[in-house]
């Protein structure tokens, strides 16, 4: 059986009490008072609605039991603090996501000795999720910080210190898209039309991608943090060789208009970009295999999407030629989230 | 004057950094005068064939001490191609900013008095002319 490390895996925290028992009384009583209430997960088109586990209890378990038997590792990516960028109390999102944090950490790691944790960090509040970083780092299970994006280039500014206190912890940053893409005000704007609703969300979500990996290359971030690795999850993968091509070819037409790039974009999106393959390509399946093969074999991962998952790994993986297979299972996920995914680490609790 | 040797003109009718081209079978050789010298390179952009020396030589911009920082280099020694940009250095014919392998060919230039004489054959045939006859002296 060939070992798999499962990159993208999503544990629902069915309702938010559990989240309420971890935060100041105060914010408490904002939550109740706000009527919040925990997304269930990003409706996925052509898939069965999201039903809650019954027990609430035994989600970690429902989840752990879910993977795939071959499953080494698995990265435990909260996303129910995602469609955050649409919020107007930045606070809030921080709270919210520190609770998620501790309540993955301490309920669900407990679980499986399997799970590892992205913690996830809010990018509104560029200095509290450097904050929540910091803290984060002293959970030798955490692995990576996940976050999704703002209406503003992830090259740019605004991220600066949360990728200082990647650098400084040695964390990959995992991207996943909100929920709320080309919907809320806040959140990445979509390209050229709508979106009116799901259909074009989906179809357009790969330019949230595109231009926010063009914007960390061009913009040097990888000259400034050459180690630093930035995952893009749920996002497919069947439109990079679109990116990669025009990014080198007309690096090569303008690179007067960034002298700093000391390689071509190409080179640096090999070295420190990831993207993950998570069954979810709209590619035809005879066409999956030749578009792979135009992404450079070292940026690929495997991630299964669960609960959401369509497909059985070994479906989503048909596109992976065999002299890579290794890589896209394995090996990439250990070079890319270090010894902290290689550590075997006793389970908490 | 040799077979191989072409007059490009006099040395008044170059205008600083602007190329004079001299026909060749197969297309033309772009000659030109800056303040380190004169160069001349093949009139033919190894990328998609444009005209080359159409573009005045100018400078580039190399790198700086990190992002969005960058300084001038190469000070009037690089052509830059009038269709895509692309950039080589006027001297070696090699691509600035290592944006490609392909270079462009080079040929010597002489001046004697006020008369300036590009030689047919490039730089590198001529290297490897005389690397060939020191091999068989």
């Amino acid at each position: 059986v060939t070992p798999l490390v499962d990159c993208q895996v999503h544990p629902l925290v069915p309702s938010i009490e559990p989240l309420l028992e971890r935060m100041d009384p105060n914010w408490v009583d904002r939550f109740r008072g706000t009527g919040f209430a925990l997304p269930g997960g990003i409706p996925h088109p052509g898939r069965p609605p999201i039903a809650p586990p019954r027990p609430p209890a035994e989600a970690p378990a429902e989840l752990a039991a879910a993977l795939a038997p071959e499953t080494e590792r698995a990265i435990l990516i909260p996303t129910q603090s995602f469609p955050s960028p649409g919020w107007c109390d930045v606070s809030m999102n921080n709270v919210l996501a520190a609770a998620l944090n501790d309540e993955i950490a301490e309920v669900w790691l407990s679980t499986d000795e399997r799970f590892r944790l992205a913690a996830v960090v809010s990018a509104q509040d560029p200095g509290a999720a450097a904050d929540e970083i910091a803290r984060q780092t002293a959970n030798p299970r955490v692995v990576a910080i996940a976050t999704s994006l703002l209406d503003l280039n992830l090259g740019g500014g605004h991220y600066e210190p949360i990728f200082a206190a990647l650098a400084a912890a040695g964390l990959p940053l995992i991207v996943h898209p909100g929920g709320t893409e080309g919907f809320a005000i806040g959140a990445p704007r979509l390209g050229g039309i709508g979106p009116k609703g799901a259909l074009e969300r989906f179809t357009l979500l790969p330019q949230v991608a595109q231009a926010n990996i063009a914007s960390v290359i061009y913009d040097g971030v990888f000259l400034r943090y050459p180690e630093l690795k930035i995952v893009f999850a749920g996002f497919g993968f069947d439109w990079a060789q679109s990116l990669l091509w025009r990014a080198d070819s007309e690096w090569r037409n303008l690179r007067i208009d960034v002298p700093w790039l000391t390689e071509a974009p190409g080179a640096f999106f090999a070295r420190n970009v990831r993207l993950v393959l998570d069954g979810n390509s709209a590619a035809p399946r005879q066409q999956q295999e030749a578009i792979v093969r135009t992404i450079p074999a070292g940026s690929l991962l495997f991630g299964s999407d669960l609960p959401f998952a369509a497909v059985e790994p070994e479906a989503t993986l048909a596109c992976v030629p065999e002299e890579i297979r290794a890589a896209a299972t394995t090996d990439n996920a250990y070079e890319t989230f270090g010894e902290r995914l290689r550590a075997q680490q006793p389970a908490l609790g | 004057v040799t077979p191989d040797r072409l007059p490009v003109g006099k040395v008044e009718d170059f205008r600083l950094n602007e190329f004079r081209t001299v026909e060749i079978p197969g297309g033309s050789i772009g000659v030109v005068r800056t303040e380190r010298g004169f160069f001349a390179i093949r009139n033919r952009c190894p990328h998609q064939g444009a005209e080359l020396c159409r573009g005045n030589v100018t400078s580039t911009l190399e790198p700086g001490e990190g992002p969005f920082s960058y300084r001038p280099g190469m000070d009037h020694m690089v052509v830059r191609c009038p269709w895509h940009r692309w950039e080589f250095a006027i001297d070696s014919g090699i691509a600035v900013g290592q944006i490609t392998t392909k270079k462009v060919v080079t040929y010597a230039v002489e001046v004697e008095g006020d008369a300036v004489f590009v030689n047919r054959k490039s730089k590198a045939a001529m290297a490897a002319a005389r690397k060939h006859a020191g091999a068989r002296a």
